[in-house]
């Protein structure tokens, strides 16, 4: 009998709690944890939030990174670009789910792996769930202005601000979907 | 994929974003560390956020501490015994990230279970900050009411808190090794 391919369903280590509008053209990354078995990364995915889906024409990219150590209390890691893609984000609609296309990428053992995303809107940038609680860890990270994600080499980080204990919201809370 | 950290450690309770929980004062909290990662490695700081509105004021005894116990979380309360332990730093800010003025230093041993614990007396107001909750009476998270300073080698005498729903009835905090 052939073995039922399942899709799992990494989440980064911190919470997802509130909604918040994307700022356009910010990098987004999250930590989604160490690499120890093979699998393939199917999918980047994210949340639209109940109200404010993007309006206009959209730009966007979806990628994964690498980070040179596991995060690190108060250091903002440089990432390294693994494998990534510019379609697949349809943010025009609310309380949806927004995939990447397939990256397809299998990441290899002890990789500390990010998820990343940039989405720039013609008009109005879209709100997503988002995620909290990072305690200046470096599990959320972010650059201001990074360009096209699918260009880049490697990208210089900031981690989040502090975010509120009650509603903050510091990134958008990326899954990645893999078998 | 592991969705841990090496070097940073978090409780494996959820966060109840938008429950406070206002901490008692001398009452030591202490939370289960699941996976400690390598014998070897050290822990050195047990960090909390502050909240900007709800901030603690007077005069500050606070520490934290690493803890062990003889057996792994099992329901029942646990005497646990303080390893490692230092003062925390001024906890009276807005908006801010806490931890121990000096690191903790402590290098891990193998097959032992692990706490993170933290104790804070002010002198007027006792700080809120973010709770998690969901023991589930499973004595992750055991407290100590009217703990005396943690420093090495004492010991508490860690009850399992009462089932308390969604609402957060202990302080967030994590432990890094940097």
């Amino acid at each position: 009998m052939p073995a039922t391919l399942l899709i799992r369903v990494g989440e980064p280590m911190v919470q997802s709690v509130g909604n918040s509008q994307t700022v356009s053209g910010r990098g987004y990354f999250n930590y989604m944890g160490l690499v120890t078995e093979p699998e393939t990364v199917l999918y980047i995915a994210c949340e639209m939030a109940p109200s404010t889906p993007g309006v206009g024409t959209v730009t966007n990219e979806w990628a994964l990174f690498s980070a040179p150590t596991a995060p690190t209390y108060g250091v903002a890691p440089t990432l390294t670009r693994l494998a990534s893609t510019a379609s697949g984000g349809v943010f025009t609609s609310s309380s949806v789910t927004v995939r990447s296309a397939a990256l397809n990428y299998a990441p290899a053992i002890n990789t500390h792996l990010y998820a990343g995303m940039r989405v720039v809107m013609g008009t109005t940038q879209p709100k997503l769930v988002f995620a909290t609680g990072d305690m200046n860890c470096g599990f959320l990270l972010f650059a201001a202005a990074p360009g096209d994600l699918t260009l880049l080499t490697t990208v210089a980080t900031t981690i989040v601000a502090l975010g509120s204990l009650v509603n903050g919201t510091q990134n958008p809370a990326m899954r990645l979907e893999y078998v | 994929m592991r969705l841990t950290g090496q070097r940073i450690w978090g409780p494996s309770q959820p966060i109840i974003f938008g429950n406070l929980v206002q901490t008692v004062a001398s009452t030591a909290y202490a939370l289960h560390i699941e996976h400690p990662g390598n014998p070897g490695d050290a822990f050195n700081y047990v960090i909390l956020q502050t909240d900007a509105a709800n901030l603690a004021s007077g005069s500050q005894a606070a520490e934290v501490a690493i803890a062990t116990t003889p057996l792994a979380p099992n329901g029942a309360g646990q005497t646990l015994t303080v390893v490692a332990a230092q003062s925390l730093a001024a906890i009276t800010a807005a908006t801010a990230m806490v931890r121990n003025t000096s690191s903790l230093a402590y290098t891990k041993l193998a097959n032992l279970e692990y706490w993170m614990v933290v104790r804070i007396n002010m002198g007027t107001t006792q700080p809120k900050v973010e709770g998690i909750a969901r023991d589930y009476a499973a004595g992750v998270l055991l407290t100590t009411a009217s703990a005396a300073v943690l420093a090495v080698n004492n010991t508490l005498t860690g009850l399992v808190p009462a089932v308390s729903g969604a609402i957060g009835v202990y302080p967030y905090m994590r432990v890094t090794s940097d």
